[in-house]
């Protein structure tokens, strides 16, 4: 039998299908805890949390706990994928652009100066002592790395019971198949109409979609914002592309790929992301169009 | 007597050297000639096989190739070698985006309208619980899009 359970975590709904006996109903249930935990630890919303305390000390050799270790390990892997186009330091810009607090909360916000997003490269890591340094005055956000380190984590343990698929606000890793499908069916938003755009079986692969149609807001200098910060400016970034949906095996691959291909543009992204290992694109132009890479069409089930 | 003779076998002689040697030289510049020209007949014929080659109309490159999808009204055509077209610029499904226009909303009548509560009460703590599992038939589908 598949359980199901739904809650929010990590400012999304998040939704965890789990195919298992009864005892799948007893394992679902610790989830929402298990996620408040990551959470806690991983927060940018939040003074307290180790993220920011870890911030707190740019510059300086801090040791910090395997989850945080782990998370910035993967972020920086992210970064190193895509050229530095995902860059985990550009918390103090998304500030700069009135991203200051938890979406719900922002309607109007007040924007300052953007400085230069420091250089993902100098994130320094000592893996003998669980040590992290980042560039002074900068601050890390994990942002879609978080998402797509927890929905792989969780879905992992998850695996060693049944067959599953986690969904964190849109972004999914499955794991095995359920009994009977090919694959986890999932369905590809279209922006433009709210309904489904085509559908996939996912199975032992990750899906995630970034874009410019969600998290917007104005500014008191009645700008538009969203949170896709290009980090070679430091702004909002300036892209032809409303929304990427990225397949892959990897879910952090697939989050930083999502936006390295937002701010490339459609075509020059989806060329890129042809070049790249066990990736899948496809891309909603701002004028409508839908592109994708020459391998979607002969993917309907998608599988590592 | 003799020596009429001899003159003239000798300009016989001459002459059908003579003769021998124009025809052979007429004969060889004819052939030259007509080498000359099959070499530029198969010269023209090699340039129009390239051109017919590149030459390549508009309406073959934007012929539709239809491949089985999960979404059977579309349609893909292949743009560049490393991008395909899922769907053009201003056509998205009409179909769709009607059934997405609100519907037209009446007014209440006077009397149905309510006073707004004094004040928002807060949940009794009995009210909030945890999230519990439920048991579905068969996989729910997700939504994948921008993380909200």
């Amino acid at each position: 039998m598949i359980h199901l359970i739904e809650f929010r975590a990590m400012g999304c709904q998040v939704s965890v299908q789990l195919e298992a006996d009864k005892q799948g109903a007893d394992i679902l249930r610790m989830l929402p805890q298990r996620f408040a935990n990551i959470e806690a630890t991983l927060t940018r919303f939040d003074s307290h949390s180790e993220l920011m305390r870890f911030n707190a000390h740019a510059g300086e050799w801090v040791a910090v706990s395997d989850l945080l270790f782990a998370n910035i390990q993967s972020a920086k892997h992210a970064a190193r994928l895509t050229d530095g186009l995902y860059n985990p330091l550009i918390l103090s810009a998304l500030v700069a652009n009135g991203y200051d607090r938890s979406f719900e909360q922002i309607n109007t916000s007040d924007t300052s100066a953007t400085n230069p997003v420091s250089q993902w490269c100098d994130i320094a890591l000592n893996r003998k002592t669980q040590e992290v340094r980042i560039p002074a005055e900068s601050a890390i956000d994990l942002g879609g790395v978080a998402k797509g380190w927890t929905a792989t984590y969780i879905a992992d343990e998850l695996a060693e019971i049944g067959a599953c698929l986690v969904n964190i606000g849109g972004d999914m890793v499955a794991r095995g198949r359920p009994s009977g499908f090919t694959g986890w069916l999932v369905e590809i938003d279209d922006p433009f109409t709210d309904y489904a755009f085509t559908t996939i079986y996912l199975s032992d692969s990750s899906i995630s979609t970034s874009g410019i149609d969600y998290r917007r807001w104005s500014t008191t200098d009645s700008k538009e914002r969203h949170h896709i910060i290009d980090p070679r400016t430091g702004d909002s970034a300036t892209t032809n592309v409303l929304s990427a949906t990225i397949m892959h095996p990897s879910a952090i691959t697939s989050e930083a790929y999502a936006k390295a291909l937002i701010l490339r543009g459609a075509e020059d992204g989806l060329a890129w992301l042809n070049q790249q290992w066990n990736a899948i694109g496809i891309v909603f132009h701002q004028d409508g169009a839908v592109l994708s890479t020459s391998n979607f069409t002969h993917e309907r089930n998608i599988q590592a | 007597m003799a020596n009429t003779d001899r003159a003239r076998k000798l300009l016989v002689r001459t002459a059908l050297v003579t003769s021998t040697t124009i025809a052979t030289l007429i004969g060889a510049q004819n052939l030259a000639m007509l080498d000359a020209r099959a070499f530029q007949g198969i010269e023209m014929a090699d340039t129009n096989t390239d051109q017919e080659i590149i030459v390549v109309t508009p309406d073959a490159i934007r012929t539709p190739l239809p491949v089985e999808r999960a979404a059977p009204n579309m349609t893909i055509l292949h743009a560049a070698p490393s991008i395909t077209i899922l769907r053009q610029s201003g056509q998205i499904s009409t179909s769709q985006t009607a059934s997405t226009s609100p519907l037209s909303i009446q007014p209440p009548s006077p009397s149905s309208i309510q006073p707004p509560p004094s004040s928002i009460q807060p949940p009794s703590p009995s009210q909030i619980t945890a999230p519990n599992p439920i048991v579905v038939q068969q996989p729910v589908p997700q939504r994948s899009r921008s993380s909200r």
